[in-house]
């Protein structure tokens, strides 16, 4: 009996010294744990200036593996969500208010995948040629490659050279489902002059300005999506009288229809657009 | 006894082992950690106060850390602000760490406390630090070949360059770039920044920020001249431009030969009153933007001369004097002031108002027709005077605006599983300058009839969202939006825009557009692969209210034109994205659409799309990502009709196909060197009918036929590689290559037949290819002073119009100095 108890006691000992190894090892650890702790080992994010408000390890990286203290670094960290960051940054913020709307967080974007908290984003792809180009647009480019390719074409918005940014007509916090701005206001914030009010429209202008353009490049002149005269004529037919010759389509006609139809954004005083 | 000593044995090594076991589990026991638990008095801080206890009025791993130093305390955000529940429950990644990037200055920052948006703040009183970094460079430029000084070079198109000798082939200039910084404890209380390439191309900003406001400022000037390339393809820059014999024998340039380019100048300021001074609840900001836009563009034109004289056009005597180009100045301002408030009431819901006037002015001279166009050519007319209505006609006019726009959110979260959002906008858009223009113009109105125009466009645009969170891995959302464009401009005005006076209404009058999109989405996170689906469908409505003129009187009736009045579409579409495995990214987002009525030709009747990317991320940090995008569009719905002769329908038919796809390779083999490369490709291809009609399409007896079936096929690759090398401590390397190719034809068939008999392959054929190289060097002269030195080099090349082909030369070299 006596050999059975001390047989019980040597195993109750060996089942809780684990135990009890972890818990002196995680208890008081975790307690302790402030800036100084991680630093110890984060060494990299000693000299970072932050802001204030994101100073505080913890205050982000709030949930902590007790492995991560006692086994050398070892043991998963968990990264701030998006609505770890939102718990601040949405309130009293029109940009923000819509996230989880927005079209970045349906792919699953979070916030720290574009913003640095510990110090600037910096875009992963260099090319010296876009050493013109905003950072906030380079940072774009290192996801929306499709995009970055269209702006290195013949015609393109000048966003490589720094006239302006991706931001300038995208909002990167919002989404289709919450904008309250029709696309082509959109370009009309800088493209008033073909905004009208005009007495004669053209219908695709009123319609959708990306009918005929495409915004960020196209291998065709003015940002047109199809070279004239095919991207008119998909809705426009040829005028034998007009536009040919004994029948025969005009090809110094049909080579550039804007060279007659000057005013194809709309007119005030021509019906047909032509001035 | 043996028993009992193997039992005693083996109860205890399985116990060590079931310990072991526990020990190694790699399901982590997650600890919510407190965030306002205090320090132990005896460690040392090396950066930060001993953390002092606050009441723990926050959910975990939502709120952000209320710790603070005596004695100022700072009310951590209010306990009734719950964690915002996601919408939609997505698997909580765990990346990889970011490598450090380079240090900025060492600071001793203050706790955090309060929100972004400068609750609660705590203040560290501490010197403020000043760091700034200025780089003069000096810049020295050849462009080569080209078509000649006089005209615009291709490459001078984005990056218009002039010297200290008003040279803008060869020259040398200089800039200054500037980077300064004023911080304290708590953050960067001052930043203004400079970037400079030149006069042509410059910008910065300026902002203060502290805890209760915030102030902005910034400008960018940049000129481009696209201009100058659309001008070296008009009729009399290319052979065989114009068309023997005919109204179009002769193209008219009245501009002459002139480097065409136009400036942008935006400015803009933002004064912002942060909620720690105002009870934290709201924000409040004013907000000005404008631009000045100066310039010159090429524009062409056709002068009418209908078959009736005086008709509803210019009477020009001579067929050869009709077909003309100026050069049209431009000249415009922008001014727009908004003011802004945001609030959120003990963080019950979030509200925001806003509302902005802008005005725009157009500066450029009122061109009348006579007086500025006719007349200093010496072109002969018929009932065209100076004074009467067709020689007063404002030639390519602007207008100056006035836009007021309003716009009203909100949205509110109850509980963790649903969230609203609402919103609403009214604009208003009125013309200021034409009523008194067209009044002048006219006279005075005719008894009964107003003979002047004003014009006026208002729209409206709300949307209401709705998601639910029915379980932890599934969600439902649903979405409303509304849009109307009312066209409120005067109609109908005698003489100007009519119904019944022939052809003052050729096309339809978009009198109304409304549209309502409507959709629903569930995602579901079904726990394998990391994976959440996303199962959608929404559907479009649009309505078009359109005036067609009255028959007969030279205007397109409906069957003559591919525009309706109705579109009704529906997409369905899968999102699909997963992270089978650490590092991996997948994402394959297939939709399909399809429309009982389409509004124009270029809606879809009928589209496939499918997106696709996947990505790997090692540890060691090196990235892999490729995608593949297809589109396919087609419409056969929209149909034109004989007005005359057999009365036959014809339907336009529509196919577009657009793919695109690319790779991109981030690696590091070695510690010192960074390199990537990347592939693209995208093809656009269309097709569609080319219809002729034997006379204009308002002419009664107007009859279609159907000629040929063109083909638009353009490809266009880029390929893309570069790499960064830190030979020394204090030398870094850089250098890159891009190569991007456009090639195909704009159309076949007898449009490409005349076009090519026309010019050639000017327009026929896309045909160009460009190469960028770019090398740059920094080198630490002093721990304070950097040596920075780039040279690029690019051609382009145009086997379609060899007039472009040419090249540019640019080196720049800087000295930056660290203060």
């Amino acid at each position: 009996m006596r050999s059975v108890c001390k047989i019980l006691i040597a195993w109750l000992g060996v089942c809780l010294m684990p135990s009890v190894a972890i818990a002196q090892a995680t208890t008081p650890a975790i307690q302790e744990i402030d800036n100084t702790t991680c630093k110890t080992c984060h060494v990299a994010y000693e000299g970072h200036k932050v802001n204030s408000y994101h100073s505080d390890c913890k205050a982000c990286h709030s949930v902590i593996d007790p492995k991560h203290l006692v086994e050398g670094g070892k043991g998963r960290m968990k990264f701030p969500a998006s609505e770890n960051c939102l718990s601040c940054h949405q309130n009293n913020d029109h940009k923000r208010m819509n996230w989880a709307f927005s079209s970045h967080k349906q792919a699953q974007v979070e916030c720290r995948d574009c913003h640095g908290m510990h110090s600037p984003k910096q875009p992963k792809q260099f090319n010296l040629a876009l050493w013109k180009t905003d950072k906030k647009s380079a940072a774009c480019m290192d996801c929306h490659q499709d995009v970055a390719a269209r702006l290195n074409m013949p015609s393109h918005h000048p966003v490589k050279e720094g006239a302006l940014s991706c931001v300038s007509c995208h909002d990167p916090h919002g989404g289709k489902q919450t904008s309250l701005t029709n696309k082509n206001d959109q370009c009309y914030k800088c493209h008033q002059a073909i905004r009208g009010p005009k007495v004669f429209e053209h219908a695709p202008v009123v319609e959708d300005c990306t009918i005929c353009h495409n915004p960020h490049g196209s291998p065709n002149r003015r940002l047109l999506q199809i070279a004239q005269p095919m991207q008119c004529l998909q809705c426009h037919s040829i005028t034998n009288n007009r536009h040919a010759t004994a029948g025969v389509p005009n090809g110094a006609q049909l080579r550039n229809c804007t060279n007659c139809h000057g005013a194809i954004h709309g007119s005030h005083i021509d019906a047909r657009l032509k001035h | 006894m043996k028993l009992r000593t193997t039992f005693g044995w083996v109860l205890p090594s399985l116990t060590v082992l079931a310990a072991s076991l526990q020990a190694a589990d790699v399901s982590p026991v997650w600890v919510e950690y407190p965030s306002t638990s205090p320090a132990p008095a005896s460690r040392t801080e090396k950066t930060l106060p001993a953390a002092a206890a606050t009441p723990a009025a926050t959910t975990p791993a939502s709120a952000p850390a209320a710790s603070s130093t005596a004695p100022v305390v700072a009310a951590p955000p209010p306990a009734t602000q719950t964690a915002p529940a996601a919408p939609q429950l997505s698997a909580a990644p765990v990346s990889t760490m970011t490598p450090p990037l380079a240090a900025a200055p060492v600071q001793t920052p203050a706790p955090a406390n309060g929100n972004g948006n400068g609750n609660g703040a705590q203040q560290t009183p501490t010197a403020p630090v000043v760091t700034a970094v200025i780089t003069p460079r000096l810049f020295l430029f050849d462009y080569f070949k080209g078509v000649g000084e006089d005209k615009t070079h291709f490459l001078e198109r984005y990056d218009y360059r002039e010297g200290f000798s008003s040279d803008t082939r060869t020259d040398v200039f200089a800039d200054v770039d500037l980077d300064l910084t004023i911080s304290n404890a708590d953050r960067d209380l001052f930043v203004l920044e400079r970037q400079g390439f030149g006069q042509h191309n410059h910008r910065g900003k300026a902002k203060f920020s502290d805890d209760e406001i915030a102030f902005s400022a910034q400008y960018s000037h940049y000129r481009s001249a696209t201009g100058g390339i659309d001008f070296l393809f008009s009729p009399n820059e290319v052979a065989v431009g114009t068309v023997p014999g005919g109204p179009y024998q002769t193209f008219n340039d009245d501009a002459g030969r002139f480097d065409y380019h136009v400036d942008r100048t935006s400015y803009g300021a933002s004064f912002k009153v942060k909620p720690t001074l105002l009870g934290g609840v709201a924000a409040v900001s004013i907000d000005y933007d404008g631009y000045m836009r100066e310039g010159n563009k090429f524009a062409p034109f056709y002068l009418d001369n209908p078959a009736t004289c005086p008709g509803s056009g210019p009477c020009i005597t001579n067929d050869a004097d009709k077909w003309r180009g100026i050069n049209l100045g431009i000249d415009e301002r922008m001014n727009k002031v908004a003011f802004n408030i945001d609030a959120s009431p003990k963080g019950l819901f979030n509200i925001n108002y806003n509302v902005s006037l802008e005005k725009f002015t157009s500066g450029t001279a009122d061109l009348k027709l006579f007086d500025d166009i006719l007349s200093p050519q010496g072109v002969a007319v018929t009932d065209i005077t100076s004074t009467n209505r067709r020689g007063l006609a404002p030639f390519f006019y602007v207008p100056d605006t006035s836009l007021v726009s309003q716009t009203l959110q909100l949205n509110q979260r109850f509980g963790h599983t649903f969230l609203l959002a609402l919103g609403y906008s009214h604009s208003s858009l009125e013309d200021d300058s034409s009523h008194p223009r067209f009044t002048a113009l006219f006279g005075g109105p005719p008894p009964g009839l107003p003979d002047s125009w004003e014009g006026e466009i208002t729209t409206d645009s709300a949307f209401l969202n709705a998601s639910w969170n029915a379980r932890s891995n599934l969600g439902v959302e649903g979405f409303v939006k509304y849009y109307q464009r009312d066209n409120g401009s005067s109609f109908p005005v005698e003489n100007v825009i009519s119904p019944t006076a022939p052809g003052q209404l050729v096309a339809p009058r978009i009198n109304d557009i409304t549209s309502i999109d409507y959709g629903l989405a569930a995602n579901w996170r079904p726990g394998v692969m990391g994976s959440t689906v996303t199962l959608g469908w929404h559907r479009l409505d649009r309505e078009r209210d359109l005036t067609f003129g009255a028959a007969a009187a030279e205007h397109i009736l409906p069957g003559q034109t591919l525009y309706r009045e109705d579109t009704l579409s529906d997409e369905a579409y899968l999102k699909l994205i997963a992270r089978p495995a650490k590092g991996w990214n997948i994402r394959l987002t297939p939709s399909y659409t399809w429309a009982d009525k389409t509004g124009l030709v270029s809606e879809p009747e009928e589209a496939l799309q499918v997106k696709s990317l996947v990505s790997y991320t090692a540890p060691a940090g090196w990235l892999a990502s490729g995608f593949y995008d297809y589109t396919r569009k087609q419409n056969a719905n929209n149909t034109f009709l004989d007005a005359g002769g057999p009365g036959l329908t014809y339907s336009q038919d529509i196919d577009s196909t657009l793919h695109s796809a690319g790779l991109t390779f981030n690696v590091m083999p070695v510690d010192t060197v960074n390199a990537f490369a990347n592939l693209f490709w995208v093809q656009n291809d269309l097709s569609s009918y080319l219809f002729q009609t034997n006379t204009e399409r308002w002419n009664p007896g107007v009859i279609f036929s159907l000629i040929d079936r063109p083909n638009y096929k353009v490809d266009t690759y880029s390929l893309g590689i570069g790499a960064d090398w830190q030979a020394r401590d204090k030398l870094k390397l850089r250098g890159s290559y891009t190569f991007s190719k456009s090639t195909g034809d704009v159309a076949t068939g007898v449009v490409l037949t005349e076009l090519q008999n026309a010019t050639g392959t000017i327009d026929s054929k896309i045909d160009n290819t460009l190469h960028s190289i770019s090398f740059g060097a920094d080198y630490s002269l002093t721990p304070k002073a950097k040596l920075r030195a780039n040279y690029l080099y690019d051609y382009y090349d145009d086997d379609a119009y060899s007039l472009l082909n040419g090249g540019v030369h640019m080196l720049s070299i800087g000295v930056s100095f660290k203060m």
